[in-house]
C-alpha cells in the first residue's frame, strides 16, 4: 500500500471508521513488532505492548501528517513505548542494566535507531543466506513461527538438546557475521 | 563457548538461573569485552525475534480501543457531572454515591425514588443527576465509534490541517504522557488545543422531557409504546469532544419543574429499556437500530428491535442481568426481541405473551448460547427461519444456513421444532438434529474432530460442537461456557453461601478420555489479575471408580502452586510479577513416574513430588477455583490445550 492509500485509510479512522483501523494494524503490526521484539519480553508481553503501541497511535492519530511514512512514525511511537517500560524496569533494579542501559541509548535517537535496525536486519539477512538449509530451517521454526524447542525437536526428530546446542551455536556464528558486516557498513 | 556467551544464551532462552544471572551481571559489569559479547548477541537475539511472521493482534487491539473508550468516556462524563454539582454551590446537590451505571435510568422509574411533594431530596436530586449521566453515557457510548465531528477531523486531515485533539485524547495524554516525539505534546499542550475547538451542544436534545418522563413513576399511557429514540440517530453531544466548558453536563431542571412534569413533557417518547448488553465485539460487527448501521462498542446496551450483524471473521458477546451470555458469529444476523415479531416465530412464538422469556431471532449464522437457568414459564426462544429452539438452560449453538438450521447441544437439553410443519425433537448434550425440509428430524452424536497430528488431544475451544465430545462440564453452579473460542469460567463474586469451604471449585471441564504417563499437558491460561483468592489450574485426576490422588498444579497470586487432593503437600515456587497485571502464561505439565515438571513459557519453575502415588490413568481438567474476596467480575480462561505423549 503506497503512502497515499495509507493516508486515505487514517482518513477513514479519522472519519469515524474505527474498523478501519485494523488494516493499518495488519499492515504495520510487523513493524511495531521489530522494534518492541527488542525488548527480549516473552511472545505474549510482547503481544501486548504492540497493542499498546497501536492504541496511543490511535489516540494521537490526528497529529499524523499526511504524506509522511506512517511506518516510521508508529515505530517512533513505539520506541517511546519501549523506553517507558525500560525505565520502569530500571526502578525494579539493577538486573541486567547493561542490556536495558544500551537499548535506552540507542531508543535517543530515532533516525540513529531506524538506520540501525534496517542496517542489522540487512545484516542478518545476508548472514543467514550463508547458512546450511538445515540451520535456516530451525532458525525460521524458532523465530518465524515461535515454535519451542520440544515442538522444534519434534518436528525435525531430534532430541530437544541437540536442537538447543545447534540453536546456541548458529546465534554465535550469527553474531560474529552480523558483527563483520556492520563494521564494513 | 566463553562462560559469558553460555550465560547470555542462556538467558535468551529463559533457562538461566538465579545465581547465573548474578554471575552474568557481574562479568558484564567488570569486563568490557564481555559487556560487548553479552550485548552483541541480545542484539542478535532481538533481531530474529523481530522476524516473527504468525503476528495478528489486530481483533484484540481493536477489542482493548473500544474498551479504553467506553471506560474513558464514562469516567470523563462523571467527571464533568461532579464537578459541575459542586459549581453549583449546594453541596447536598452534588451526588457523593458511586457512579450511576447505564441502568440507572430503568432504576429511577421506581416510586421509591420519587417523592410526591415538597423539595426533592438528595436522593431524587441524585436521580435527576444519574439520569442525565445515564442519558449521556449511553449516548457516547453509541458515538463512541460514530461522531459526527469526526468528519470535520476527516477534512482536517485530508486538508493537511492538525484538528484539534478531543478531550478524550488530552485526557489520555494527561494520563499516559504520551510519547515526546513526532510531535506527541505533553498533556498540557494538548489541553490548550482543546480550548478553540466549538461545541457540538448546540445539537444537543434538551434534556429536561427526558428527565420529566424518567421520574413519572406511572407515565402516561402510550409513552412506552412510542418508537423508542435511536441514540445512533439523535444529535446528541459528543461531550469528549466538546470544550470543558461545553461539556458541562445541561443544568439540572429547576425542582418546581421536577415535582410537577408537564404533561406534555410525559408524551416525550422514553427509551426502551436494555435487554441486554454486549460485553465485548470484533471489528466489523455492527448494531442495526431504527434501521440504520453503526459499529457496535463494547458495553452498548441492546434494546427490543436491535440487530447484530457479525462478519465472516468476527463475533459478539452480549450478556443478559442473569448471567446468560451469546456469542454471535461468526457471519450471524441476531435481532433481540421483546415480544414475537411478526413472521418470524412459529404458532407457538406467535402465541407467547407480550412479556415472554429471552426471544432472539436469528437470520442467519453461528449462535452460541449459554443460558443461565430460565424461568419454567418464560424459556428462552431463539427462533430462526427453519425451527425455534426453546431452552430452560443450557449451552447450544445454533447455526442457521440458506435452507436448513443445525443444532448443537453441549448441556443440557433443547428442544428443536422445525417450521413450518411443527415437527420437534428433544436434543440432549452431545447430541446434534438439523432442521430442513424433505430431511428427517432426528437427533445424532456430534462428530468430534481428530486431534492434531502428534498429539493426544489438542483443543482450542472454537467449535463447541467438537468440545462437547471431548469434555466434561464440572457443574458447581458458576457458569462455564466456551466464548470467543476459549473456555470460560465465570468466577466472579457470589454470596458467601454459594462456596465451598476453603477452595470452591467454580468450574471448568475435564477430559472424557483417560490418558496414561508420559505425557506432557500444555495450556494458555488467562485470569483477570493475579489474586490470592483466584486459582486457575490444570488437574489430574482417577477416572471415576478408580483410586489414586488428585493432582494439581495452577497460578495464584503471584506465585505457581501444585498439590495432591483438597491441599496435601501444597508447594509453590515465584511465578512473574508480571502478573499483577494479568495472568496469561502457558503451563505445562510433564508427568512421569517421578515428580511432576512445571514450565512457564518455555521455563522450568518448578518440580513438584506429589504425596501420593499418582493413578495409572487419569482424565486432566482445566478449572476455575475460587474463595468469596475474589476480584469483582473475574473470568479464568483457557485456550491452546495440547496433551502430548512424550518418550518413556
Amino acid at each position: 500500500m503506497d503512502p497515499s492509500e495509507v493516508d486515505g485509510v487514517i482518513a477513514r479512522v479519522l472519519a469515524g471508521q474505527t474498523e478501519a483501523y485494523a488494516e493499518i494494524i495488519r499492515l504495520f503490526q510487523k513493524d511495531v513488532w521489530k522494534v518492541v521484539a527488542a525488548m527480549l519480553h516473552g511472545r505474549q508481553i510482547t503481544e501486548d505492548f504492540v497493542q499498546q503501541v497501536f492504541i496511543n497511535a490511535y489516540v494521537h492519530l490526528d497529529r499524523f501528517e499526511p504524506g509522511r511514512d506512517f511506518g516510521v512514525w508508529i515505530k517512533s511511537i513505539a520506541r517511546n513505548v519501549v523506553r517507558e517500560n525500560l525505565r520502569a524496569r530500571a526502578r525494579e533494579g539493577a538486573r541486567l542494566k547493561a542490556y536495558r542501559d544500551h537499548l535506552a541509548a540507542r531508543f535517543q535517537d530515532d533516525e540513529g535507531a531506524e538506520r540501525r535496525e534496517r542496517e542489522l536486519a540487512d545484516a542478518q539477512a545476508k548472514c543467514r543466506e550463508t547458512l546450511p538449509e538445515q540451520a535456516s530451517r530451525i532458525l525460521e521454526l524458532r523465530y518465524e513461527r515461535s515454535l519451542s524447542f520440544e515442538e522444534i525437536a519434534g518436528a525435525l526428530g531430534r532430541s530437544i538438546e541437540a536442537v538447543r546446542q545447534q540453536l546456541w551455536r548458529l546465534r554465535l556464528t550469527l553474531r560474529e557475521c552480523i558483527e563483520r558486516r556492520m563494521a564494513q557498513v | 563457548m566463553t562462560r559469558i556467551e553460555e550465560l547470555t544464551l542462556k538467558l535468551a532462552d529463559g533457562l538461566i538461573a538465579e545465581p547465573e544471572i548474578e554471575e552474568l551481571d557481574r562479568l558484564v559489569a567488570a569486563d568490557p569485552e564481555a559487556a560487548r559479547v553479552h550485548l552483541g548477541i541480545l542484539d542478535v537475539e532481538a533481531s530474529l525475534r523481530g522476524g516473527r511472521q504468525d503476528l495478528d493482534v489486530t481483533r484484540e487491539t481493536l477489542e482493548r480501543l473500544q474498551r479504553l473508550q467506553a471506560e474513558r468516556i464514562e469516567r470523563g462524563v462523571m467527571e464533568q457531572i461532579r464537578s459541575q454539582a459542586a459549581r453549583s454551590g449546594k453541596p447536598d446537590a452534588a451526588p457523593r454515591r458511586p457512579a450511576p451505571s447505564v441502568r440507572t435510568s430503568r432504576l429511577l422509574r421506581r416510586p421509591s425514588l420519587v417523592e410526591s411533594r415538597g423539595r426533592p431530596s438528595p436522593v431524587r436530586q441524585f436521580a435527576v443527576w444519574a439520569s442525565i449521566a445515564a442519558g449521556f453515557v449511553g449516548v457516547v457510548l453509541a458515538f463512541t465509534l460514530f461522531q459526527p465531528d469526526r468528519e470535520e477531523r476527516r477534512q482536517d486531515h485530508a486538508a493537511g490541517r492538525k484538528p484539534a485533539p478531543s478531550v478524550e485524547v488530552a485526557r489520555h495524554l494527561a494520563e499516559k504522557g504520551g510519547p515526546a516525539k513526532e510531535g506527541i505534546a505533553p498533556a498540557a499542550a494538548s489541553q490548550e488545543r482543546v480550548a478553540p475547538r466549538q461545541p457540538s451542544a448546540p445539537q444537543a436534545p434538551e434534556p429536561k422531557p427526558v428527565i420529566a418522563v424518567s421520574l413519572d413513576a406511572k407515565p402516561a399511557p402510550g409513552t412506552v409504546e412510542g418508537p423508542a429514540p435511536s441514540v445512533v440517530e439523535g444529535p446528541a453531544p459528543i461531550v469528549a469532544e466538546a470544550p470543558p466548558q461545553a461539556a458541562q453536563p445541561p443544568t439540572p431542571p429547576a425542582p418546581q419543574a421536577v415535582q410537577n412534569p408537564p404533561r406534555q413533557a410525559v408524551a416525550v417518547p422514553r427509551p426502551e429499556p436494555a435487554l441486554a448488553r454486549v460485553q465485548s465485539s470484533g471489528p466489523n460487527v455492527l448494531l442495526e437500530r431504527s434501521g440504520k448501521k453503526s459499529p457496535v462498542a463494547s458495553g452498548t446496551d441492546l434494546r427490543a428491535g436491535d440487530i447484530l450483524h457479525a462478519p465472516m471473521k468476527g463475533s459478539a458477546i452480549v450478556v443478559y442481568e442473569d448471567g446468560t451470555r451469546l456469542e454471535a458469529g461468526p457471519d450471524a444476523g441476531l435481532q433481540l426481541m421483546d415480544r414475537p415479531a411478526q413472521g418470524t416465530g412459529t404458532s407457538a412464538l406467535a402465541a407467547a405473551p407480550a412479556d415472554a422469556g429471552k426471544l432472539l431471532f436469528l437470520r442467519k449464522g453461528v449462535l452460541v448460547v449459554a443460558a443461565a437457568k430460565q424461568p419454567e414459564d418464560r424459556p428462552m426462544v431463539v427462533t430462526t427461519p427453519h425451527a425455534e429452539a426453546r431452552v430452560l438452560g443450557t449451552l447450544f449453538t445454533l447455526t442457521v444456513g440458506p435452507s436448513s438450521t443445525r443444532l448443537d447441544v453441549q448441556e443440557g437439553r433443547v428442544r428443536l421444532t422445525r417450521r413450518p410443519d411443527g415437527a420437534a425433537v428433544e436434543v440432549g448434550a452431545g447430541r446434534s438434529a438439523t432442521a430442513a425440509v424433505g430431511v428427517a428430524l432426528t437427533d445424532k452424536p456430534i462428530e468430534a474432530e481428530p486431534a492434531a497430528a502428534g498429539a493426544l488431544l489438542a483443543e482450542d475451544f472454537t467449535d463447541p460442537r467438537a468440545a462437547a465430545v471431548r469434555w466434561d462440564t464440572i457443574k458447581t453452579g458458576f457458569p462455564t461456557a466456551l466464548l470467543g473460542g476459549k473456555l470460560e469460567i465465570d468466577v466472579s463474586p457470589r454470596p458467601p453461601g454459594e462456596y465451598q469451604e476453603d477452595w470452591h471449585d467454580a468450574g471448568g471441564l475435564y477430559t472424557k478420555a483417560a490418558f496414561r504417563f508420559p505425557l506432557r499437558v500444555s495450556a494458555t491460561v488467562e485470569a483477570p489479575v493475579a489474586h490470592e483468592d483466584l486459582l486457575p489450574a490444570i488437574a489430574l485426576r482417577p477416572p471415576k471408580g478408580a483410586k489414586g490422588a488428585v493432582v494439581w498444579v495452577g497460578l495464584r497470586g503471584g506465585d505457581v502452586v501444585a498439590g495432591t487432593g483438597a491441599r496435601e503437600k501444597e508447594e509453590s515456587a515465584p511465578g512473574s510479577a508480571l502478573w499483577t497485571r494479568g495472568v496469561r502464561a502457558v503451563v505445562e505439565v510433564s508427568a512421569a513416574d517421578g515428580p511432576v515438571r512445571v514450565l512457564l513459557d518455555g521455563r522450568e519453575v518448578m518440580r513438584y513430588r506429589p504425596a501420593r502415588r499418582l493413578p495409572d490413568a487419569f482424565q486432566i481438567g482445566f478449572t476455575g477455583n475460587a474463595k468469596p474476596g475474589v476480584p469483582k467480575d473475574a473470568r479464568i480462561r483457557f485456550d491452546d490445550v495440547r496433551v502430548e505423549p512424550m518418550k518413556p
